[in-house]
């Protein structure tokens, strides 16, 4: 494993090829690592690296994520409910068992586990699938709103090469209620769905990301997001729609925000160096490379390709289309 | 927790224990046989046993190989 800016960045599309380190693409994962520590960003979008073990949270989560953009997929496809649920039930089966031992994957944690995540994922269905007063609307183009890649310029040139930064993305659908035209999004948690749950997510950097981008991409007027929490207990799960409206000031706050932060990004490729902010090192349930970044910075490399592997973060390759 | 809830929770208990083709087909054949007689109030309980005789080996066809 290579940890060279530029043999890391080469493949890598979101990146300049004219400038080492200097990303072009931009979406909330990358600037969102950016914003909660410099170095953080540098390990894992620039260099792009993962801990060898995934975090079953972030699995659980990408699952669930998963089987329910199937189904909206499915029934924007003109299936029913009920089939739409089975073909996200059985996608999400296929994806937690595993053929060589013949047995379930996604064993273990007493929370987030196999059998809460099909638990999670059939009464999720119950309660939002068939009745739901969140629909999903149809594009100009005719086709339903769903898989949505977006790119855009930012309005900013890189002032190291001239070249344009974009902001990118994708999210699951755009759904109308009582009018009114939202992003939908779903997050599971083992905490409870409680005003502080709520709070997180406003103001929220990914929110942003996505509220901008409705509105230039898609050209509809997005009054903002509706978050499903789903809280997952070892015996039951709950869940709680909440709404998350930003007006057309906070997006723009946003906006210039966001650019604040890409010239820093700029600033930090220039100089060859990403600072660290060891305030961050502990939130999030702590940082994957405070055991390196904790280590002296002579020892830190191999330590890096004993217990990281490598995994390009590249929001340029689309995974839906419009 | 309602007694519905609880006979749907220990059925889902048993079909995240399943590969996911007969966990399907398990599935199909409740609905079919649901939709064949609307009244079957052991329906539950026999989808759970027949989920345990696939479980056991009876129908584990490939599985087991």
């Amino acid at each position: 494993m290579t940890l060279s800016i530029q043999a890391a960045t080469q493949e890598n599309t979101s990146f300049s090829k004219q400038f080492a380190g200097l990303q072009l693409a931009v979406d909330s994962t990358s600037l969102g690592e950016f914003k909660t520590c410099p170095r953080k960003y540098f390990y894992s979008i620039v260099l792009g690296l993962q801990p060898k073990e995934t975090s079953v949270h972030l699995t659980f989560g990408l699952l669930m994520h998963g089987s329910v953009e199937r189904y909206h997929h499915s029934r924007a496809q003109g299936l029913g409910h009920e089939d739409a649920v089975l073909g996200a039930v059985h996608w999400m089966l296929k994806e937690t068992w595993n053929k060589v031992l013949a047995r379930p994957s996604l064993q273990g944690d007493t929370y987030k586990n196999r059998l809460t995540l099909l638990r999670t994922l059939v009464w999720y269905f119950d309660q939002y699938g068939a009745e739901d007063s969140l629909e999903t609307i149809v594009l100009a183009n005719g086709k339903p709103a769903v898989e949505l890649s977006f790119s855009f310029d930012s309005g900013y040139r890189s002032q190291l090469t001239g070249e344009l930064v974009l902001f990118c993305g994708y999210f699951d659908r755009l759904a109308s209620l009582n009018g009114e035209i939202y992003i939908p999004d779903l997050k599971t948690t083992k905490s409870e769905l409680s005003p502080y749950f709520w709070a997180q997510f406003n103001p929220n950097n990914q929110f942003g990301m996505y509220t901008l981008a409705g509105n230039v991409v898609y050209q509809q007027k997005v009054a903002g997001l509706i978050v499903d929490g789903a809280q997952v207990l070892v015996n039951s799960s709950r869940f709680a729609r909440h709404l998350i409206v930003m007006g057309p000031e906070r997006i723009a706050e946003w906006h210039r925000d966001a650019i604040w932060n890409v010239r820093l990004m700029e600033g930090c490729a220039e100089q060859a160096y990403w600072p660290m902010n060891d305030k961050s090192c502990s939130m999030y349930g702590g940082c994957p490379f405070q055991s390196i970044c904790s280590r002296s910075p002579n020892s830190r490399e191999p330590w890096l390709e004993a217990e990281f592997k490598k995994r390009t973060w590249d929001p340029l390759q689309r995974r839906g289309d419009i | 927790m309602s007694e519905e809830k609880e006979r749907v929770s220990a059925y889902l208990d048993t079909v995240s224990r399943l590969e996911p083709d007969i966990a399907i087909s398990l599935k199909r054949i409740a609905d079919a046989l649901e939709e064949r007689n609307k009244n079957t109030p052991d329906l539950w309980a026999f989808a759970d046993k027949l989920a345990a005789s696939i479980e056991s080996g009876m129908f584990y066809g490939s599985q087991k190989k």
